[in-house]
């Protein structure tokens, strides 16, 4: 399979007035190929959404991609001017935020919104933009002139969702990157929004990067998985594979919240994992998640372990050789 | 259990019981003379057990979060009654209501927006015993700082300001300015929704051991099954501005009755297949 997006070693810094240099990606390292759903696994500021906004190139002011590669089939993205970032994002790259009230201009009409981007992106005329939304609006199941004449605040959050996931799509792109797409919903919103990009990524053959602290999300829509702590990724491979038997004692730890949640032993104290994610700024010497792991061995606090391969897995961690 | 909101945590005195609640808001259109009432609840019957662990679940718009803001006083519902210690919350005049509500304390979504953004950690959680004219304000900072212990805040924090917090340490901060005024029915509304699930879990737990330390009872409310069915005593399922169902954590999860629970219980994410790790969580 050819690959589609490549990442390699790629580093991105906040620098902020107080806080100094934050190391938000620290040496970011996987590759995806053509049809693929890689899900992105971590706590909030392991890195996760820093790593959605630099690969169409909207990293915010006083961001910057200090060293690394991002290689769309064959092109690379880092370094590209403005104007050409903003004809690959929509048409080829398109990401799909959080919070859908904030990603729709509330004065416009959903329809006249999403024709827009078609208009920009692809060659056709007023008539078959609309068309094109249309169509597409219907996919994602807000049919008929009702939702093509509605405002934003007249929708639901999941009739929100929808519009975004439509905007997202609507000019056929190779890659989405959908940011904790169904957070801010409720849990039945939340499912039909899954399953929705689930039908949707296979008819329209798109690939996709799905991002959430939420092992179950992704179980339901990913084939790999990318765990990450602290700006790295620490483990990676098969979905299926890496939550039968997680090697990372990271993830080992975040897989069991889930199975006790799952096992649901009612009002005794929960496992929780100690402490908290470390400080970007400061940053320890040895392994990040050394202070909170309950398998550190000597060298853990001294250096960081490096990535190990075998087959399709990868983890970094001294436990299987580091 | 059906919808007459029966008590299923057997045995115990019951600390609030909502009767026939209702409240309409009314919705003025911004440019037309129309107004048409929209019903938040509908006649909503439910009993809060001494002690207990109630979870409150339902989709968005079933009126959970009205009835959040009728229990802790801050809405008047239009008819019914709350009883709480021998009386009528409803129909309570202003200088009681300020008596009781420190009793039933509320803890939001968004920590973020519910604290105020220039006071200090410590001014945050002493301000309303400044308000109820608790004690000398020597006594004040140490009520202050004990429940910031609590919550797991080192004392070294209380200077800092809300956005010098994590979204964790900033619920802990509304949990321990709520836990200073010494609350017996605390409603938590969605206020884990936001947070990581090793967050989740850390608080929970606090909470948890708060319920012991202090005999208090929990009106969790909640879209997320999964964490209700790992904490809850009971649930509580609410559609369309009434309580349809009630029944215990395990029972609601054998065999829901409603088709809301039922859509509910089908849309918690589940992955086959995995197990705790051994030994080492």
């Amino acid at each position: 399979m050819e690959a589609l997006l490549q990442v390699r070693d790629l580093h991105v810094q906040y620098n902020l007035e107080k806080a100094g240099h934050v190391s938000a990606l620290r040496g970011v390292d996987f590759e995806m190929t053509a049809g693929q759903s890689v899900g992105v696994l971590g706590e909030s500021g392991c890195g996760k959404s820093t790593l959605a906004t630099t690969i169409p190139g909207l990293l915010p002011a006083g961001a910057s991609i200090t060293r690394g590669s991002v290689r769309l089939r064959e092109r690379e993205l880092v370094g590209l001017e403005e104007m050409e970032l903003r004809s690959i994002r929509g048409a080829e790259v398109e990401l799909i935020h959080q919070e859908p009230a904030l990603a729709l201009n509330p004065v416009l009409r959903i329809g006249a919104q999403i024709a827009d981007i078609v208009r920009a992106h692809m060659p056709g005329d007023r008539g078959s933009a609309i068309r094109q939304t249309q169509e597409m609006l219907q996919r994602v199941g807000l049919p008929g002139e009702r939702f093509f004449r509605a405002y934003p605040h007249q929708l639901s959050g999941g009739q929100r969702q929808r519009v975004v996931i439509a905007q997202a799509l609507v000019c056929r792109p190779q890659l989405v990157l959908a940011d904790e797409p169904t957070s801010s919903l409720d849990s039945t919103t939340q499912s039909e929004i899954l399953s929705l990009l689930q039908t949707l990524r296979q008819e329209m053959r798109v690939s996709l990067l799905l991002i959430s602290h939420d092992p179950a999300v992704l179980a339901t829509l990913c084939d790999r998985v990318l765990v990450m702590y602290a700006g790295k990724i620490v483990e990676q491979g098969p979905l299926s594979e890496v939550y039968r038997r997680p090697r990372h004692p990271y993830t080992q730890a975040l897989l069991s919240l889930v199975a006790s949640r799952q096992s649901g032993n009612g009002n005794v104290r929960l496992p929780a994992i100690p402490g908290h994610p470390p400080n970007l700024s400061q940053l320890p010497s040895g392994c990040s998640f050394e202070p909170r792991c309950a398998e550190r061995l000597g060298a853990c606090a001294v250096r960081e372990p490096e990535e190990v391969e075998e087959g399709e897995r990868r983890v970094r961690c001294f436990k299987y050789g580091g | 259990m059906a919808a007459d909101g029966a008590q299923v945590c057997v045995g115990v005195e019951p600390l609030l019981r909502v009767e026939r609640l209702s409240k309409s808001y009314v919705h003025r259109h911004p440019l037309l003379l129309r107004q048409h009432p929209v019903t938040a609840l509908n006649g909503v019957d439910l009993v809060v057990g001494h002690g207990c662990f109630l979870a409150l679940v339902g989709e968005s718009g079933s009126g959970k979060s009205t009835l959040a803001r009728c229990l802790a006083c801050l809405e008047r519902p239009w008819s019914g009654s709350v009883w709480f210690h021998g009386k009528d919350l409803v129909k309570l005049g202003e200088a009681e209501l300020r008596r009781t509500r420190p009793k039933i304390q509320l803890i939001f979504q968004d920590a973020a927006t519910a604290l105020n953004p220039r006071f200090s950690a410590l001014d945050l959680v002493e301000e309303p015993l400044r308000i109820q004219h608790y004690g000398s304000a020597r006594a004040r900072r140490q009520k202050a700082l004990e429940a910031m212990a609590q919550v797991g805040l080192p004392p070294d924090c209380a200077q800092r300001f809300p956005h010098q917090f994590s979204g964790g340490q900033r619920q802990r901060l509304a949990i321990a300015r709520a836990l200073v005024q010494e609350p017996e029915l605390l409603v938590l509304d969605e206020a884990l929704s936001g947070l990581d699930l090793s967050l989740q879990a850390q608080i929970m737990n606090i909470l948890f051991e708060l319920r012991q330390q202090h005999a208090l009872t929990y009106l969790y409310i909640s879209h997320d099954l999964g964490l209700v069915r790992q904490v809850a005593d009971e649930v509580a399922v609410m559609d369309g501005g009434r309580v349809v169902e009630r029944a215990s954590a395990a029972e609601l999860f054998r065999s829901p009755q409603q088709p809301v629970t039922q859509a509910l219980v089908r849309a918690v994410p589940e992955i086959a297949g995995i197990r705790p790790v051994a030994g080492s969580w």
